[in-house]
């Protein structure tokens, strides 16, 4: 018999395979790990077919606090990167048809997104350092979105990611249209 | 008085290095007599360096060190060279010149600039220094300004106390008698009166409508607009509308510029408000064309009033379709064009992401990703046996490479050459013979092999028999091959 206490020690320390412990399902169950989890600033998330427990919020100010995990730019950067390819398109994509693989992205085109940065830096220390954070499983040269990305609030992500994508194609139409107008007025 | 000779534009669109003379002055001479206005350059004990200034010889005349009159003589002066004046290190022009009070110098002869037409029209243009540039300006022009609104026009001193009554009668004397000296006022000793002069009319009507705190970038091509119109009615020419026609054109120009450089920055504000002002301006600009347009008419052999209506018309189509291509897109009623239909491929993702810096694409989901909570602790004694079954793994060497051989050299096969046989069996020939006969053999390949032979070798040699074309075929039964041309080999003759 497992108990809220063990699947709490658990939690906080890794991620649980959904099919293989049921409990979680169960409301009640469920609400005594939440509380267990909430005592220490953590919640109790499903996503990606897993369980896991991620900070509701930390204050790095606290004077003396050194946070164990703490994305930089460049990592938070590339997990922006990887949700737009691994969760963001394949919603959209989804809307037309049903996906059957789990989405996958080739790790050069992830690459190809920071020239300012050297390879061996992105490949080894920011990617590795988000695999290890939960955010992304490699297979075969191809990324999978990770526990802790399948766990980044889809609704609230997805509103931003429409409106970063939606002003940026946005002024490319305008920049076109500048382009193709200037164009069609141009000296001969 | 204007000048004749139009400006050409060309003239100055040349980029010319200006040169201006350098003469070498001797001190106990010229010292005294350099005016103050000068631009002096001490470059020794007993000698200064002066560059394009005026400068009065001993004989009492004023002379200017221009390119024309630097090599002449005169006493005390002494020609050295011409050399090449300093260019401008920057185009910020925020930086001081060494000496303000410089006479600016010419690139080209005078009456190839606006200089005497603006001397022309100086006693004008002063009425308004006399009025604005003096002491006591906020009075004068206050005063004129209601002098204007009075119907009557002439007014004895008493009635100009009456109508500016906000202001002491003893002040009003001072001010009015200021504005007699520098003859904005005119005074009739017989009637006793006041009257505005016509030039200082037209002077307290434009103080009077520039009477503004500033002015806003929206009325900007309305005032040249009118500007315009102000210009042909003084008769001021051609020439002054075109550069008032221009400069509201360069206002478009500057408009284009700063909506396509906005586009490419992420504040929608600006941009949005840039293309109402944009589209303000088109509007104008347009207003112009047509209150001018009897005006343009009679221009239409003049080739720089054709370009600039030209670029005009341009700049207002794709202003103006721009302008509004914005101001529907920013004030939310984008099209599914201009989304590209919301829907988003790889591509715009990857166009997007290359577009983003990393603090841009770092803030997306800054607040919603948490990595794991914690790290779990390493047993010390699974790491040390990690680390022995580690140490003890040896390292992978390559497969031994195979020994040494020298390859040997040998001279390649020497072949028959098919040409040469063929050309020795045509040597032999003591009678004619068909090409069928020489080259058909039982199969295909040896038939082909020596068909290609024969012809090989009336390509390469010229003492073969001749060969006699026939217009049939002959059709062979015992060989693969089927049909071949009618040629016979003249051989034997």
């Amino acid at each position: 018999m497992r108990t809220s206490a063990q699947m709490a020690s658990l939690l906080v320390a890794g991620t649980l395979e959904r099919s293989q412990w049921p409990e979680l399902d169960d409301e009640d169950f469920a609400a005594e790990v939440r509380e267990r989890l909430a005592h220490v600033g953590l919640e109790l998330v499903g996503a990606g077919g897993r369980w896991l427990a991620r900070p509701v919020a930390v204050n790095d100010d606290e004077e003396g606090f050194e946070p164990t995990f703490r994305l930089h730019t460049v990592e938070l950067a590339m997990v922006a990167a990887l949700y737009l390819h691994l969760r963001y398109l394949p919603r959209q994509a989804g809307e037309d048809a049903a996906g059957t693989e789990e989405p996958s992205v080739e790790i050069g085109e992830i690459l190809r997104a920071f020239p300012g940065h050297q390879r061996h830096y992105l490949e080894q220390i920011v990617i590795g350092h988000l695999r290890n954070a939960g955010f992304v499983r490699r297979e075969r040269g191809r990324l999978y979105a990770g526990a802790y990305l399948a766990a980044v609030n889809d609704v609230q992500a997805g509103e931003r990611a429409q409106a970063a994508l939606g002003s940026f194609q946005l002024r490319r139409y305008l920049r076109r249209r500048a382009e193709e107008l200037e164009g069609e007025h141009a000296p001969d | 008085m204007r000048s004749d000779r139009r400006l050409d534009l060309k003239d100055l669109a040349e980029p010319r290095v200006p040169r201006v003379p350098v003469c070498t002055i001797r001190k106990d001479s010229h010292s005294q007599s350099i005016p103050r206005r000068s631009r002096v350059r001490t470059i020794g004990a007993n000698a200064r360096i002066i560059v394009g200034v005026w400068c009065r010889c001993e004989s009492g005349d004023l002379h200017r060190t221009s390119a024309r009159t630097c090599g002449d003589e005169h006493d005390g002066v002494e020609h050295v060279g011409v050399e090449d004046a300093p260019s401008a290190k920057s185009d910020d022009l925020a930086a001081a010149p060494e000496d303000v009070t410089a006479e600016p110098v010419l690139r080209v002869p005078e009456e190839l600039t606006p200089l005497p037409a603006v001397d022309a029209a100086m006693p004008l243009l002063e009425l308004f220094s006399a009025v604005v540039g003096r002491k006591r300006a906020r009075y004068k022009v206050a005063l004129l300004k209601t002098l204007q609104a009075d119907g009557s026009g002439r007014w004895k001193i008493r009635r100009i106390q009456e109508i500016v009554h906000w202001l002491e009668p003893a002040s009003v004397t001072d001010v009015v008698a200021e504005l007699r000296t520098v003859e904005v006022l005119a005074y009739e000793p017989v009637t006793g009166l006041y009257r505005l002069t016509p030039g200082a009319r037209v002077v307290t009507a434009l103080l009077d409508a520039m009477t503004i705190p500033e002015v806003h970038p929206r009325s900007l091509i309305k005032f040249l607009n009118k500007a315009m119109a102000l210009a042909q009615v003084g008769g001021a020419g051609d020439d002054v509308v075109l550069r008032q026609f221009q400069s509201a054109i360069a206002v478009l120009r500057l408009d284009w510029e700063d909506l396509t450089r906005l586009i490419d920055d992420f504040s929608d504000a600006a941009l949005l408000e840039a293309a109402e002002l944009v589209r303000v301006h088109v509007d104008d600009m347009r207003d112009l064309l047509d209150e001018h347009q009897s005006f343009f008419a009679t221009q239409h052999e003049h080739a720089l009033f054709l370009d600039a209506d030209q670029e005009a018309l341009d700049l207002i189509a794709r202003l103006g379709k721009l302008a509004a291509e914005v101001i529907e897109a920013l004030s939310g009623r984008a099209s599914g064009r201009m989304r590209a239909g919301l829907r988003v491929d790889r591509g715009d993702i990857r166009e997007f992401l290359l577009s983003q810096t990393d603090e841009q694409l770092a803030e997306l989901l800054c607040d919603l990703a948490f990595p794991a909570p914690s790290i779990v602790a390493i047993s010390p004694s699974a790491a040390f046996e990690a680390l022995a079954e580690a140490s003890e793994r040896l390292p992978s060497s390559p497969p031994p490479l195979p020994a040494i051989v020298t390859p040997r050299r040998e001279r390649p096969e020497r072949l028959p050459d098919p040409a040469e046989s063929m050309r020795g069996e045509l040597h032999v020939l003591d009678a004619p013979i068909t090409v069928a006969a020489l080259t058909v053999r039982s199969t295909w390949r040896e038939s082909i092999a020596r068909h290609s032979a024969l012809v090989d070798a009336y390509s390469r040699y010229d003492e073969l028999p001749a060969l006699d074309h026939r217009q049939g075929v002959e059709e062979l039964t015992d060989s693969e091959v089927w049909r071949v041309s009618e040629t016979t080999v003249e051989a034997g003759k």
